[in-house]
């Protein structure tokens, strides 16, 4: 069990205007890749900070949200309607059976081999899901 | 509610579609197919991508997402036991060092925590000491360490110091005020069983469409059988979101309350259909069994909440319950003995093991557990009455004396709260106190015991509150206060209250105590 944070006497140094920044920053980053529990954890703590002064940006290094090719946004847009396996497919290498999903493409972007894999465990995760409702019919 | 990682919403179409076309679909039916498929259904591609993401986690080409994907990844397959590459802990301590502000992260490194096989203590050393250079002051650290201590742990007392100090690090200048953390506080006092605070905890919140963690504000309602309120949260559920498993568990409580228990168990089998892994619907689901004396049902549904959650300690209680409602009291006693681990501070537990343990004829180890019960707050003196009753079967009277005495004094204090710093005196509590059955055999018992110790005034005192009692004891107290007055005829001298015995010293009581 972690120790250090139950000891009362540790000095935290959490500033609000800091807190808000980054969560700020936070939140649009999780939005963008498509986390939404996490996304919505971020945005609920950020609505309940109050803080009178606006962030003096924080000093923590924030990935950026990053350019996408056009492969990435299609791609995107396919999960955010939850066509999972068509998402990681066009993110793969081509082919025409529907049965097997081949490796990533070659020139894939972290966030292509991001979005590739959390669209094929969705897909995964569905098919899963179905096989247990028709299983319980 | 069970916080699960990023993944299938919970109330998709295709389950609300099953919802409605199979209303009455019998649970016993249901529920023993569901056993017989222990077979798991397993994600297809889950080969397919650890493969690959081990392939992209040795080329290096993924950024803190791509990390917290493999690590998922892992999870699964090790909650599979499938062969991994490397841990799911590693790789999801290295995605929040890159990126801490995932709380989908910090939850399932929380899970992989928490389903360890093995020495699990020396996965969290290692998991702390490689978050702790970077992120030990950091929030997200403190929330996560909140987080395993309260679900994992049951360490509540600790859980809240550390949201206390999320909450307001500096005094009056809050920092989280946030329905989470509202939430998180309601629910760890629900757990210490604070039920005061945990409202007061709930009603700060205000947020009327927000459902997370509204089934525990729920159960707290029902314990403090407060319909009013209880009907009012069950319709804005309703109209906030009907498909929610925290829905079904509010309004399965609002039935259960009006005794409604068909009802009940429908609303609770709903919330599973939505979520298979909703401990709590489970667990509720088995207490609505056993009101309904359904005692295979009961069991099979508390033995799925032990499965989904095996911290809940009220499930392995009530499997121990329905055991011990078929006599079967070793099955019961290992039961009960899981839901004391889990919760050694609460009493009930103990109580409930000594009564497995006398009912199996083993008082010495019952006296044990009945004194762990009485060493925890023991509010209603229930374990301290039985722990009497075993002292003096056992012959330990001197023991016996001083359990009935406390007995005594906590079922005034229960009607006659005192303040804390002033204990009541032996004449308000043997005045005051209601006085049934329990009460009365504790008075009998005592009034003998103080007469073996030549204390004439407190046995009469114990005796005269006997003699209103519609009860056997009644006879005897007449008989002894009689004996005691004409000994007070032949006695010029005080009593030994003041120290200063007449008689010879001769301790040994010739009296009979009372069966």
């Amino acid at each position: 069990m972690p120790s250090t944070p139950g000891n009362v006497e540790l000095q935290v140094d959490w500033d609000p205007a800091t807190v808000q920044s980054e969560l700020l920053q936070a939140t649009a980053i999780l939005s963008h890749r498509g986390l939404k529990l996490a996304a919505k954890w971020a945005a609920e703590q950020l609505v309940g900070i109050t803080t009178t002064s606006n962030g003096n940006g924080s000093t923590v290094h924030m990935p950026e949200i990053s350019d996408l090719t056009p492969k990435d946004w299609y791609a995107k847009s396919l999960m955010d309607l939850g066509e999972y396996l068509h998402a990681a497919a066009i993110l793969s290498e081509s082919t025409d059976d529907v049965l097997l999903i081949p490796g990533p493409a070659a020139d894939l972007s972290a966030f292509g081999i991001y979005l590739r894999a959390y669209a094929l465990y969705m897909a995964g995760e569905r098919r899963k899901e179905e096989e247990h409702l028709e299983l319980q019919r | 509610m069970r916080y699960t990682i990023d993944r299938w919403p919970k109330h998709s179409l295709l389950t609300i579609v099953s919802l409605t076309r199979s209303p009455t679909h019998a649970l016993t039916h249901s529920l023993s197919s569901e056993t017989q498929k222990q077979k798991k259904h397993r994600n297809p591609y889950l080969m397919q991508l650890m493969e690959e993401l081990e392939q992209a986690y040795l080329d290096q080409s993924m950024d803190p997402f791509g990390l917290y994907v493999y690590g998922m990844v892992l999870k699964e397959a090790q909650t599979d036991t499938l062969t991994c590459p490397r841990p799911a802990h590693s790789i999801l301590v290295e995605s929040i060092l890159q990126f801490p502000y995932n709380w989908s992260a910090w939850l399932d490194l929380c899970d992989v925590l928490a389903s360890a096989k093995g020495d699990t203590a020396a996965l969290e050393q290692q998991v702390e000491q490689a978050l702790q250079p970077t992120l030990a002051t950091h929030y997200m650290y403190h929330f996560f360490c909140a987080h395993l201590m309260s679900h994992h742990h049951q360490a509540h007392e600790d859980a809240l110091v550390l949201y206390d100090r999320l909450f307001e690090p500096i005094p009056d200048q809050p920092l989280f005020a946030t329905t989470y953390l509202k939430s998180q506080m309601g629910v760890v006092h629900y757990h210490l069983r604070e039920f005061e605070q945990a409202l007061e905890w709930f009603h700060q919140i205000q947020d009327p469409f927000l459902l997370d963690n509204k089934d525990v504000y729920s159960n707290i309602l029902y314990v403090r059988e407060d319909r009013v309120a209880l009907s009012q949260l069950a319709h804005q559920a309703v109209q906030v979101d009907k498909y929610r498993p925290e829905t079904c568990c509010i309004i399965g409580n609002y039935y259960s309350l009006k005794q409604k228990r068909q009802k009940a168990v429908l609303y609770f089998q709903r919330a599973l259909k939505l979520d298979r892994n909703f401990t709590s619907a489970w667990t509720l689901m088995g207490h609505e069994y056993v009101e309904l004396k359904q005692t295979e049902s009961a069991m099979e549904a508390y033995r799925r909440a032990v499965n989904v959650s095996p911290k809940d300690y009220r499930a392995w209680y009530g499997l121990g319950q329905t055991y011990e409602f078929l006599n079967m009291h070793l099955y019961a006693l290992f039961y009960y003995r899981k839901a004391a681990v889990l919760r050694p501070y609460d009493a009930r537990m103990w109580c409930a093991v000594g009564l497995c343990l006398v009912a199996l004829h083993k008082i010495p180890d019952a006296i044990r557990a009945y004194e762990r019960a009485v060493a925890q707050e023991d509010t209603e003196g229930i374990a301290t009455q039985k722990l009497a009753t075993l002292y003096r079967q056992e012959g330990r009277h001197e023991e016996a004396a001083q359990c009935y005495l406390r007995h005594l004094e906590l079922r005034y204090l229960v009607t006659n709260p005192s303040p804390s710093s002033t204990s009541p005196t032996l004449d308000a509590i043997v005045q005051g106190v209601v006085v049934e059955a329990p009460e009365a055999e504790a008075l009998v018992f005592l009034a003998h015991y103080h007469i073996s110790h030549r204390e004439y005034d407190t046995a009469a005192l114990m005796c005269s509150r006997l003699v209103e009692y519609p009860g056997p004891e009644k006879e005897q107290a007449k008989g002894l206060l009689r004996d005691l007055r004409s000994r007070g005829r032949r006695l010029a001298a005080p009593s030994s209250r003041d120290g200063i015995p007449e008689e010879n010293k001769d301790s040994s009581s010739n009296f009979e105590f009372s069966p």
